[in-house]
């Protein structure tokens, strides 16, 4: 009956990390091209939420830019000098949900390996998957 | 002729006695009835005792990468590119190791420490425990990741000091695609601990809400 205790205050650490987080990752990304020229790009995201809720307002786009594409810059909402770029809103993502995104491009005339930045966006915080090409 | 008898007289007593002297000292020792009880050196009363000095043998390695089966899951949600949702319980196959780095038992011999690291006797764990222990689990299928999971865990003795049946109480937390998560379990085992059903849950973690783990442990 001693070890009760101990067992409570041994789980107080794990019971008062209740700040809820929450995170959206980019399992796969997709390209393909559609006949009248604009590219389609399905984007498979996955929510992790803590305390198994809805993990909030999120936006997830795609970036296109003229080749070659830097890697390291910094990850925003909109980047100067793209070529194109679409965005879908949502919060309709629970803990363990995975959604794919269809997202088309406006352009209809991005060269054939024209580089992307697919990208999701919550709570200040991004996840980003890069190497994705147009066909 | 009276002084002559005298002396023969004293010297036939001389020889008499002489004799009966002798004959005495050949005499066997006679032993008294009852015979007195035998004697014997004092019992030793003072008590000393060993604590154990357990290290990590081949054979502990080896019980140690053994793994215990499991099985987990939850529910998943998934919703395609055309938007139509789809629920479903996914489950996959997995495997544990479990370490465990320090123990308190309370079911031990009070004169020998109660406190064990890594190298666990079974009945210090199943005959009253407390341990600080991490578990490695590899899940395949759809989650195909390996998570590592330290704990809090409780075990008490229910029959025949935990030898025969024991079970366990325990907390742990892990993560998960970056995101910290918390996991209750409950065990029954058998046989000094050697093997038991462990049931693990995660209230909060979709995915992999419960985990079933055939556990085959002995150090």
């Amino acid at each position: 009956m001693r070890a009760l205790p101990l067992l409570v205050l041994g789980s107080l650490p794990l019971v008062l990390a209740c700040d809820h987080v929450s995170t959206i990752r980019i399992l796969d990304a997709r390209t393909s091209r559609e006949p009248g020229g604009a590219v389609v790009t399905d984007v498979q995201l996955e929510a992790a939420e803590q305390a198994g809720g809805n993990a909030g307002q999120y936006c997830v786009s795609v970036h296109w830019f003229n080749p070659p594409f830097d890697s390291r810059t910094l990850e925003r909402s909109f980047y100067e000098g793209e070529l194109d770029s679409t965005e879908a809103c949502a919060a309709d993502l629970s803990d363990g949900d995975q959604r794919t995104w269809r997202l088309v491009s406006k352009r209809t005339d991005l060269p054939v390996g024209t580089p992307a930045r697919v990208q999701v966006h919550w709570s200040n915080s991004f996840n980003v998957k890069e190497s994705v090409f147009a066909p | 002729m009276r002084g002559r008898s005298l002396v023969l007289g004293l010297g036939a007593m001389l020889a008499f006695y002489m004799q009966a002297a002798r004959a005495q000292a050949e005499l066997p020792v006679l032993t008294p009835y009852p015979a007195p009880p035998p004697t014997m050196q004092p019992p030793d009363t003072s008590y000393t005792y060993a604590s154990q000095s357990y290290y990590p043998s081949l054979g502990w390695i080896a019980t140690q990468l053994l793994p215990s089966p499991e099985v987990g899951g939850g529910r998943v949600h998934r919703t395609g590119p055309d938007g139509i949702p789809q629920d479903s319980t996914e489950l996959a196959f997995g495997l544990r190791w479990q370490l465990t780095p320090l123990v308190y038992s309370w079911g031990t011999n009070r004169r020998i420490t109660r406190w064990r690291s890594f190298v666990i006797d079974p009945l210090a764990r199943n005959s009253g425990s407390i341990e600080l222990n991490t578990s490695f689990d590899y899940f395949f299928g759809h989650l195909d990741r390996l998570i590592v999971r330290p704990g809090v865990r409780a075990t008490f003795p229910l029959v025949q000091r935990g030898e025969y049946l024991s079970t366990s109480i325990g907390t742990s937390t892990y993560a998960f695609n970056g995101v910290p998560r918390i996991a209750y379990d409950a065990g029954l085992y058998t046989m000094f601990g050697l093997f038991g059903v462990q049931v693990t849950v995660a209230p909060a973690h979709g995915p992999l809400t419960f985990i079933g783990t055939f556990r085959i442990r002995y150090f």
